[in-house]
């Protein structure tokens, strides 16, 4: 198989595009998607100030590879969740990246603010560990970005996980969810802009590139994936893709064009009574989960 | 030949395609990347008897 732009030896075809590509092409065919992504989009302009939140999986570091390479001024974030056996591994992920292109790393570890992990923290409170996990990781993103004046938080979130993520709201109808699967969140208030520049990738896209470029990532699965049912949706719909290519990014692009038969997605924000950032409600979902005590007392005051 | 599957060998006999491979071992070219000696391969490409090659998962949850 044959490169198509230049017919040298192919090393991957982008079925949805029908497209063969040699190794020179494909990075190229990669890094202009994401510049695209990012121009189409309106998500973030170079002089300003991004915050890349970095699991030490694939998606995350060779979002922040390439925004460095598109030449972005960007930051790191990472979330160590204090999942045994599994987090320590991922930080050593985080932390080699950063001293391996230069680039400023912070890391908040959830068993330093609360004691302990993800796993106990979310047998405590009832919760699963996927939601508490997300709960956790968009607040304190969140905040880091506030109170470091970033501009936006750029997540690695791929066109697989907004199509999986799409799919699943979908299929529970779940309105106001899938108003939000769009590539940019707007800026709010203190909850900050979030943009989602690797939204015209695959998940196979991203880890060829990630592959040619050297880029070491953590090739472990997050104990409580199984758990996910996006990851089974995900599998539906690359059986889809196969038997029809190009299914996934059509239903994409459908849905933005379509998007606003699903309202806005807005709701009115306001400012929890207990740590001041946003939320619909007057205590935010993580003070309820985190900060149990102080909600208490908060309702007996007024 | 033996195919390397997440750490695990698998054999798969004879001559064949990529694509082949992956069909028979039932696996989602959508959801896996193909090495061999360090290189990437496309499903067209033929994996002789005696050679090794890896397949990677790239797809991730959670």
């Amino acid at each position: 198989m044959k490169c198509r732009k230049c017919k040298e030896k192919a090393i991957i075809k982008l079925y949805e595009h029908n497209l063969p590509l040699c190794k020179e092409h494909f990075l190229e065919f990669v890094e202009g998607r994401v510049q695209k992504a990012i121009t189409d989009f309106g998500m973030v302009r170079k002089k300003e100030r991004v915050l890349v939140v970095i699991s030490g999986g694939k998606d995350s570091l060779t979002l922040a590879f390439l925004l460095r390479k598109l030449g972005y001024k960007i930051s790191l974030l990472h979330i160590d969740l204090g999942i045994d056996g599994y987090s320590e591994i991922s930080r050593k992920f985080c932390e080699e990246f950063a001293h391996l292109y230069q680039l400023p790393l912070q890391v908040i570890s959830i068993k330093k603010e609360w004691g302990k992990g993800i796993k106990e923290l979310a047998r405590e409170t009832y919760k699963s560990p996927c939601s508490l996990c997300g709960l956790v990781k968009r607040y304190y993103f969140n905040k880091f970005a506030y109170e470091n004046g970033f501009s936006c938080v750029a997540t690695g979130h791929n066109l697989d996980d907004m199509v999986s993520a799409l799919m699943a709201n979908l299929l529970g109808w779940r309105i106001s969810y899938i108003a939000k699967q769009t590539p940019v969140l707007p800026e709010e208030g203190k909850l900050k802009k979030r943009i989602k520049p690797l939204v015209y990738l695959t998940e196979r896209e991203i880890a060829a590139y990630a592959f040619l470029q050297r880029i070491p990532f953590s090739r472990q699965d997050c104990p409580y994936a199984y758990t996910a049912s996006f990851l089974k949706i995900k599998h539906l719909l690359n059986q889809l893709e196969v038997s029809s290519p190009g299914t996934k990014y059509s239903f994409y692009l459908g849905f933005l064009k379509n998007k606003q038969l699903f309202g806005e997605g807005k709701v009115t924000l306001r400012e929890c009574a207990l740590c001041g950032f946003p939320t619909v409600t007057e205590i935010c979902s993580f003070c309820k989960t985190f900060r149990k005590e102080e909600v208490r007392n908060y309702a007996g005051e007024s | 030949m033996q195919v390397k599957v997440n750490g695990e060998i698998k054999e798969v006999k004879g001559r064949k395609r990529v694509g082949e491979i992956l069909e028979e071992l039932g696996l989602n070219r959508e959801e896996v990347l193909v090495i061999k000696n360090g290189e990437l391969l496309t499903e067209s490409e033929w994996v002789e008897e005696n050679e090794e090659i890896e397949v990677m998962r790239v797809v991730s949850g959670g």
